[in-house]
């Protein structure tokens, strides 16, 4: 079964039609209410009453109200100095001359943290292992004994003698 | 085929150049959001007034529309980086302008002033002389002190009408702005506008008569025997 829309959404529509019957006899156009608006402008005492005063309205409004006031002289001057104001107090300290060396200092800074933070890097992993295997192969060599070293044989007298020293070790 | 006269140029025209004032405020836009401020400055005439016409179609009150209008610039300037040019820029300032006066309204905490039976014998004499004046197929030469009188008890009718339907009756019927500019303003269905206008025209003749019939009755003089 067809439902039947609620007779507000109803005028509704209606409201919509009558309102652009409205522009298009503002607009000088010729205008006339189709036979279905008609025939609900004259049953619907709302939509009726609405139609009808809304000349009136519009008449009251016009002759009525009076337009918004002009920009007062130097309006854009206050603007504009309202938004340096605004600036200048967002900005910290905010001195023209300091403001770059500021923001300079502040760059050099970065730098410099960021080479402190890459020579510490470096030293720890490839300057600190190097001393640290020195100091280890020191250690080892101090808890291992170190085998004499034996002078040259100078003559064949010695060379004889080193060679019955290695026999008799063997 | 009869020769169908063409009509299209001038509309043609019309729109070449919109669309020419349209690229070169996009250019100023982005002008002004490179830091440049005298493009922001030429963005700052170009729209005063009719920011002045919103803010003036809600508040109605003459020494606070300034001050608004005010805010709603420096606003528009600190957030104009945030702008990405989908809309054109006078209808995202109407919006700015709009939502601050709403803020404005919220802070002062202002309510709907509700004039019952307030209207003296001249009041009422004056608010029946408005449609006389308005309608009457002679109308007097005016005075302006009445008149000014008039239009204030306009504005009192006004005032008790809800502040959206108040501001797009201003805008529309005082300021001349379009139902479609109307409904980017106020962030609303072109078709809602138009029906909320329909029926606010109704109210604001609804309230006019309410206020003539709760007005106090003229004394009657009386004329003395003999």
């Amino acid at each position: 079964m067809w439902k039947r829309k609620p007779i507000e959404d109803v005028c509704e529509d209606y409201a919509l039609r009558l309102e652009n019957v409205l522009e298009d006899a503002e607009a000088g156009d010729q205008v006339s209410l189709e036979p279905d608006l008609r025939g609900h402008v004259g049953s619907c005492d709302r939509c009726r009453a609405a139609f009808e005063d809304a000349g009136l309205g519009r008449t009251l409004l016009r002759w009525g109200i009076a337009p918004a006031p002009e920009p007062g002289f130097g309006f854009s001057t206050r603007v504009l100095a309202t938004i340096r104001a605004d600036q200048e107090r967002r900005t910290p300290g905010g001195s023209i001359f300091w403001r770059p060396v500021e923001l300079l200092a502040g760059r050099v800074a970065l730098a410099a943290a960021t080479v402190v933070m890459l020579l510490g890097f470096y030293v720890y992993a490839f300057v600190v292992p190097q001393a640290r295997s020195a100091e280890f192969g020191q250690e080892i060599s101090a808890l291992v004994p170190q085998p004499e070293i034996q002078p040259a044989p100078q003559t064949k007298d010695d060379v004889l003698v080193l060679l019955a020293e290695h026999d008799n070790g063997r | 085929m009869a020769n169908v006269p063409n009509i299209e140029v001038p509309t043609r025209k019309r729109t070449e150049a919109a669309e020419k004032a349209a690229r070169d405020e996009r250019v100023l836009v982005r002008r002004a959001q490179a830091g440049e401020v005298f493009a922001y400055e030429e963005l700052l005439a170009k729209h005063q007034q009719r920011v002045f016409a919103v803010v003036g179609g809600i508040l109605r009150r003459g020494e606070d529309i300034e001050d608004v209008a005010q805010q709603v610039f420096v606003k528009a300037y600190f957030s104009l980086k945030r702008f990405d040019l989908r809309s054109a820029f006078g209808t995202w300032l109407y919006k700015i302008a709009v939502n601050e006066c709403w803020d404005y309204l919220r802070k002062k905490k202002v309510r709907r002033l509700v004039y019952e039976s307030d209207l003296s014998e001249e009041q009422s004499r004056q608010m029946a002389a408005v449609s006389e004046g308005v309608l009457g197929a002679d109308r007097p030469k005016e005075d302006a002190a009445k008149r000014l009188e008039q239009r204030e008890l306009i504005e009192r009718l006004l005032s008790e009408l809800d502040e959206e339907d108040r501001a797009m009756l201003v805008m529309k019927e005082v300021e001349g702005f379009s139902v479609e500019e109307i409904s980017e303003t106020l962030g609303m269905n072109v078709n809602t506008v138009k029906v909320r206008l329909f029926r606010a025209r109704g109210k604001l003749v609804e309230v006019y008569r309410r206020r003539l019939q709760n007005a106090p009755p003229r004394p009657r003089k009386t004329v003395g025997a003999g």
